[in-house]
């Protein structure tokens, strides 16, 4: 594995994204990069190698499930790990975003350790 | 070896009867094997003699050794030595205790730590991104964000407080539309009276009607609006102390914030210059 790892926050609420960002920024290694929604989000994984993938649901533009599928059918990116991290609670919300191909589903309001602890474990970090 | 028995030798001591050449030589014989018997006899008992010295040598040890490790005695330092293994014992057990506590108040400062730490976070992020900005649109946008992402509310009302009409005048909502809430007066119901007092209403756990929260937003000079909380996420159980916290910052800093847009979108361009003659004159 690469000694610098890259991930990459889906998010088009600045106050959530800054909150995931400060969360990752626990974990060594990592390089967070940001997009405001589906479609920038597509573009950034265009230019550069990712090793894990933080998606909200409700964006604007392209919304976070319309990525995950989107991220799935492209061969460059299927085996990437994604999270979902969302308000939608309900159960056929999650099921709906792992049927996909989320490898993760966490409902906000978020706790900083459970999302480090997600990310590392599916990055395989000790 | 031959022994004292010896048949032949018994025998020929009795056949010396004279002086016969030939007896005599079987004399001489039986002379010289007498003495090689009897000095084999000798050694013999040099042997045995030897063996009995070692043999008593032996008893002696083995009787000193016999009082050395006395049943009663031994019994008694081996009690001793168990009394003593218990102290120990229970010293260490007493320590592994003591070590044990530590370990779960380790953990369980560890775990305060981590909670107080996200609590941080959360509050500063909240209060950076509220005053991150003087747009009015973008400032109501963080106050909803707030409300939405990090309390984890599903259903709630942004009022402002409207100083022509004196009323809570609905102005943003989720989870319903905004079109669905009227004005509340100052002297109306819980939400116009936690605004009037400007102090922050929370409904009673276990009771179901009515909001969730009233939060007035005030600054010392005067009151800018409040937040009402009607529906949490469905995977939220309930409010936590970091909610209230946010309750706190957002009753101030939210104030302050949609204050302080507002005003700078209505003066328009004026309020863009920054002249230092008139910060100089502000602060006298």
């Amino acid at each position: 594995m690469a000694d610098t790892l890259y991930a990459l926050v889906v998010e088009d609420s600045p106050t959530m994204r800054q909150l995931i960002v400060f969360a990752l920024s626990r974990v060594k290694a990592l390089k967070v990069v940001e997009a405001d929604d589906g479609v920038d989000a597509l573009k950034k994984l265009s230019q550069q190698h990712f090793d894990v993938l933080i998606t909200d649901i409700n964006m604007p533009m392209m919304d976070g499930l319309k990525l995950v599928s989107m991220v799935r059918k492209d061969e460059a990116h299927k085996e990437i790990p994604i999270i979902i991290i969302t308000t939608e609670g309900a159960q056929e919300d999650r099921q709906r975003a792992l049927s996909l191909g989320a490898n993760a589903y966490i409902t906000k309001p978020i706790q900083a350790p459970q999302v480090i602890s997600k990310v590392k474990e599916l990055l395989k970090l000790t | 070896m031959p022994g004292p028995t010896d048949v032949e030798g018994d025998r020929a001591m009795s056949t010396k009867k004279g002086p016969d050449p030939v007896g005599h030589e079987e004399f001489v014989s039986l002379f010289e094997k007498g003495l090689s018997f009897t000095k084999e006899i000798l050694a013999e008992n040099e042997r045995l003699r030897f063996r009995v010295a070692s043999l008593e040598a032996e008893v002696d040890v083995t009787r000193r050794h016999g009082r050395d490790v006395d049943g009663d005695a031994m019994v008694a330092a081996l009690r001793r030595q168990v009394s003593e293994l218990e102290v120990e014992r229970s010293r260490l057990l007493s320590s592994f205790q003591e070590v044990e506590n530590l370990n779960r108040d380790y953990m369980q400062r560890y775990s305060e730590i981590e909670s107080e730490h996200n609590n941080l976070a959360n509050l500063y992020i909240a209060s950076y991104q509220l005053h991150s900005t003087l747009s009015f649109r973008e400032v109501v946008q963080v106050v909803s964000e707030i409300v939405i992402n990090l309390i984890g509310v599903a259903n709630f009302t942004l009022y402002l407080f409207d100083t022509t009409s004196e009323q809570l005048e609905p102005l943003v909502a989720e989870g319903h539309d905004v079109g669905e809430r009227s004005a509340v007066g100052l002297e109306e119901s819980i939400i116009g009276h936690a605004a009037r007092t400007k102090e922050r209403y929370v409904r009673e756990p276990g009771a179901t009607k009515g909001p969730i929260a009233v939060i007035p937003l005030a600054t010392v000079e005067s009151l800018v609006g409040a937040i009402v909380i009607e529906r949490l996420l469905v995977q939220k159980e309930g409010l936590s102390p970091v909610d209230f916290e946010l309750f706190n910052l957002l009753g101030v800093h939210a104030a302050t914030a949609l204050a302080s847009a507002l005003m700078r979108e209505e003066a328009g361009n004026d309020a863009r210059v920054i002249s230092i003659t008139r910060a100089r004159e502000l602060i006298g």
